[in-house]
């Protein structure tokens, strides 16, 4: 389990991270969503003991994490920008790691590797940006640590290896129960992999909530009601959005789905519907609730 | 894996990852290893050298040496440099810092590999040189153990300079910022600040007396001055205080390295520095000077000293230096203007500084310690004889005569402005003014020193007071105090040729004995008045110095000097024992010479032989050559005969050696009436 609790930090003067409190629970695929400059990157270095907190602290299975080889140890971190050494290749890198990761798997590299179909002699410098990509996540991966923090991990890969790795981390969540912190700014990335979701922005969490809540307890109804029809749609559903065009009615409703179509019958509409909720518009009623204007933040 | 193995692991793979910059330090001391075995060959190879000479040469080779100093401390920053890039780079602080690894076992690797490669490669290298030297059949125990000394020397000096390349690194943020620094760490003590005052006080204050040994403390902090001291020391002394500074050094940088390498920000990267809290601190400390020294150099090359060009200078180094400072800061350009507060606050400082010595706050032109606080008081004239005089320690005048002297010093002070201008002036010759340093030695143990220029009046009532007195003359001619043991031969000069007088011990010393209580009593107005016709010459070893090889050394040696007493006519019981006792032939007076042509001639930059004069006229070359001074004793001694420099004259003579030459000056009196006769013929 990480713990985050009141973690602030600042950068000349401009506040990355406030007051940030957060709990992300073992075995889990956590993406931490946020505009640009909300403070994802700042946390996750944090995280990875690569930062500092300004102030709080930041426990990793109950040892606090900056400065702490023993922490540091069981998580490793996928930079946006991974660092290899000049004139490397594949192999000197996962040497290079076998020395600080004791139980990197060296088998299942060149195993990956060559799924991956990424040339072990090759120069790593030769490599395009998303086999480099590739390569951080491999070694990531076969580091065999129990938190892999991610910073962008999906940009530059292309959609087929997108979901590629998306199975491999299904398949390392299962089988070693590994825990994944994904930072992204693109939502529908991580709609079909993360089991919770925090939302950030300016330096603080907006939500945390586990996404299958989320998704079970909002609805989209679209409906027509008869002519002439006088209906106060609030007084009967908790509405969080409603827009109407023409008769033609469209609202994200919060509550159990079988109790809004009784309700909906007991209006005798002419139709109505309802319709699953992407992640993105999960959030954006969700945010606008809270009087966050989120459509000018999420993409 | 055990964490002994991870940690060789750790300190093998940093090895790996910066292989080229190690094996370019490699090539260096390979390259010095050339040097060595090519100045061995040489040694060996020259025709005439003696067994003993090439086994002295070869030993040499042996000794700390300023070349292999500086490849240490070039090898120091390569490897510090390539040690600690990584802090500069985004991606690379990322990927290091979150290793599992602890920050400090990171520097430690760091910096105990740099230094093991160093010791590792000199280690070798003397190993080669010795076996070298063993091979060549001339190695001696000195061989080794000078070898073990370099090898200490070369050790710490690798420390201090790659800690300090360490230390700038962590506290920058980019590479480029990061050897800046060095470059400030290593030159602002010891020419920026040691600089500065004497810079103002030669600049402002008439009286200032600039000593070639002042703020020699500064060069302790500077990795590269402090090496140049250790290997370069005139002293056994002076190289174990720089040991030790140096070891103190070590340790201070060691503490700051790795503290400030723990509390650094690794968000830091790419940035100008690492430590926001710091910049302004090392822009008003480079801004100040900079300030101060634009302002002085623009002063100083205006003709007349122009004092607006200081103010001119004193704004443009402000403003141009901040500038400069904050864009490198920012990156940018833009940032010339950023924080103009601290701009003006530095300009200010630099204004109150030049203000202070421009208007004399403190009164150092005027100072002359009272009477009550002074023990003594030691007058020299020019320079400080410190390094010629070998004489016992120099006490000074006291008594009523150095209260007299202080009266007559604090008038010298009050016309000291007007006396400087006029003896820097162009019409100036020699004689009219004299330059003069005195030092105050008060009675609390500190001591004062000032340069005055006496005008002909003062300097005349100054030698009144002090030529009579028995302790100015021991504190100006060694000759009265020092150990004539020490005299390695002893010379007579009176035209254009030294004569060795082969004297005994006895001799030399009743020679001395007769010469000095003659001059005892020779007082002021005499000396002013009669012509100096010559001058013997005392060879000598330095009297307490003791050099390099633990010897005293011949006066052809380093340290060694060579004194000069004037020989006056009224100097009989000398001439005497000299002709008479000693039986010499050489002359002792210039009545002996045989003049038999003056060529007179205008002194100056326009001298033209064309237009000199020729008096072949015996009867009166016999007249004035008695008045006739050669112009020797004008540069290398205190010449108190009033001498007019502004005709010379050769005068041609016939000596045992044949026809020889030499250029003369003579007095106001005497050249007019040397003109006259011109004139007449």
């Amino acid at each position: 389990m990480i713990e985050i609790k009141q973690v602030s930090k600042t950068f000349e003067g401009i506040e990355a991270v406030k007051d940030l409190e957060l709990t992300i629970y073992s075995q889990n695929v956590f993406g931490m969503l946020g505009t640009n400059g909300a403070g994802k990157s700042t946390l996750l270095r944090m995280m990875a003991g690569v930062l500092k907190p300004d102030k709080g602290e930041i426990l990793i299975d109950g040892m606090k994490v900056w400065d702490n080889p023993e922490a540091k140890g069981e998580c490793f971190y996928i930079s946006d920008e991974q660092f290899f050494y000049p004139n490397a290749g594949a192999i000197d890198m996962a040497e290079f790691y076998r020395k600080y990761y004791r139980r990197f798997d060296f088998q299942r590299y060149h195993m990956l590797l060559e799924s991956f179909g990424l040339q072990k002699k090759r120069k790593i410098q030769t490599y395009s940006k998303g086999m480099k990509k590739q390569l951080s996540i491999i070694l990531g991966l076969c580091a065999n640590v129990k938190y892999l923090f991610c910073d962008e991990t999906f940009d530059g890969l292309d959609p087929v290896m997108r979901q590629g790795i998306k199975s491999i981390f299904a398949k390392e969540i299962d089988e070693r129960g590994v825990t994944l912190v994904i930072a992204s700014h693109n939502l529908r990335e991580l709609e079909d992999i993360c089991d919770h979701i925090g939302l950030l922005h300016k330096g603080g969490v907006l939500l945390s909530r586990e996404l299958s809540d989320l998704k079970c307890n909002l609805h989209k109804i679209q409906c027509v009601l008869p002519e002439h029809a006088q209906v106060s749609f609030y007084e009967h559903f908790c509405i969080l959005q409603l827009e109407q065009r023409g008769r033609l009615i469209s609202m994200t409703v919060r509550g159990d789905k079988e109790e809004i179509m009784e309700r909906m019958e007991l209006l005798k509409p002419v139709y109505f519907e309802a319709l699953p909720l992407s992640l993105e518009e999960i959030f954006i009623s969700e945010t606008e609730v809270v009087g966050y204007d989120i459509k000018k933040l999420i993409l | 894996m055990t964490l002994k193995n991870s940690s060789y692991s750790i300190r093998t793979e940093n090895i790996k990852h910066r292989i080229g910059m190690i094996l370019l330090v490699v090539f260096l001391f390979f390259s010095y290893f050339i040097w060595f075995l090519m100045s061995v060959q040489n040694i060996c190879g020259q025709k005439g050298l003696k067994a003993s000479e090439i086994r002295k040469g070869i030993t040499g080779l042996s000794e700390p040496g300023m070349g292999f100093g500086v490849i240490t401390m070039i090898a120091a920053v390569l490897l510090a440099v390539s040690g600690l890039r990584y802090l500069h780079s985004k991606a690379e602080v990322d990927f290091y810092h979150s290793l599992p690894v602890r920050r400090r076992t990171c520097l430690f690797v760091i910096l105990t590999n740099d230094l093991l490669i160093f010791t590792g490669i000199i280690v070798i290298i003397s190993v080669l040189k010795c076996a070298v030297a063993a091979a060549a059949g001339y190695f001696l125990p000195a061989f080794g153990v000078n070898t073990a000394r370099a090898i200490v020397y070369d050790v710490l000096i690798f420390l201090v300079t790659y800690l300090t390349m360490a230390l700038s690194m962590i506290l920058t943020a980019h590479t480029f910022v990061g050897l800046m620094g060095f470059c400030v760490f290593a030159g602002y003590v010891p020419l920026i600040l040691r600089n500065l005052y004497p810079a103002l006080a030669s600049m402002f204050y008439t009286t200032y007396y600039s000593l070639s040994e002042w703020g020699r403390a500064f060069n302790y902090f500077s990795p590269i001055t402090l090496a140049v001291e250790l290997i370069s020391g005139a002293s056994v002394r002076a190289r174990i205080i720089s040991l030790f500074v140096i070891c103190v050094w070590n340790v201070i940088l060691t503490v700051l390295v790795f503290n400030l390498y723990e509390k650094r920000a690794s968000e830091a990267a790419g940035k100008a520095m690492a430590f926001s809290k710091v910049k302004p601190f090392v822009r008003i400390m480079l801004v100040i000077p900079v300030s101060v020294y634009v302002g002085l150099g623009l002063y100083s090359i205006s003709i007349g000293s122009f004092g607006a060009w200081m103010v001119a200078g004193i704004l443009i180094g402000g403003f141009l230096s901040h500038g400069m400072i904050e864009c490198i800061y920012q990156f940018d350009i833009r940032g010339f203007l950023s924080h103009k507060k601290q701009m003006i606050i530095s300009i200010a400082a630099a204004f109150v500084i030049v203000g202070i010595f421009w208007s004399d706050i403190f009164g150092y032109d005027r100072y002359v310690p009272e009477k009550e606080d002074t023990a003594s008081v030691i007058i020299d004239n020019g320079i400080l004889s410190t390094n010629t005089f070998w004489g016992k320690e120099k006490k000074g005048i006291s008594g009523e005569a150095m209260g007299e002297t202080l009266d007559i010093l604090k008038e010298a002070a009050l016309k000291n402005d007007k006396n400087s201008e006029s003896y820097y002036g162009e019409d100036a010759f020699y004689d009219e003014y004299a330059s003069y340093t005195v030092r105050y030695r008060l009675k609390n143990r500190k001591e004062k020193i000032r340069s005055y220029i006496l005008d002909r009046k003062l300097k005349d009532k100054l030698m009144q007071t002090v030529f009579s007195t028995r302790e100015y003359k021991e504190d100006r001619f060694s000759l009265y105090t020092a150990d004539w043991s020490k005299v390695t031969g002893v010379y007579i000069n009176l035209f254009m040729k030294d004569e060795e007088l082969a004297l005994t011990k006895e001799e030399r010393e009743e020679l001395f004995k007769i010469y000095l209580e003659e001059f005892s009593g020779f007082d002021y107005n005499t000396a002013r008045s009669e012509a100096p016709f010559g001058w013997f010459g005392v060879y000598h070893n330095s009297s307490d110095r003791q050099y390099e090889d633990g010897v005293f050394h011949t006066y052809d040696g380093y340290g060694a000097g060579n004194d000069l007493y004037y020989l006056y006519p009224s100097f009989k019981r000398t001439i005497r024992y000299l002709r008479e006792e000693l039986g010499l032939k050489v002359p002792t007076s210039i009545e002996d010479i045989q003049v038999h042509k003056l060529t007179v001639w205008k002194n100056g930059d326009d001298y033209d032989r064309e237009k000199s004069y020729s008096i072949c006229d015996k009867e009166f070359i016999d007249s004035v050559k008695g008045k006739l001074v050669r112009i020797e004793m004008t540069e290398n001694g205190e010449c108190l005969y009033p001498l007019d420099t502004t005709v010379g004259i050769t005068a041609e003579a016939v000596t045992e050696d044949g026809n020889v030459e030499a250029v003369l000056y003579t007095d106001s009196d005497t050249l007019e009436k040397i003109k006259n006769y011109i004139k007449m013929k």
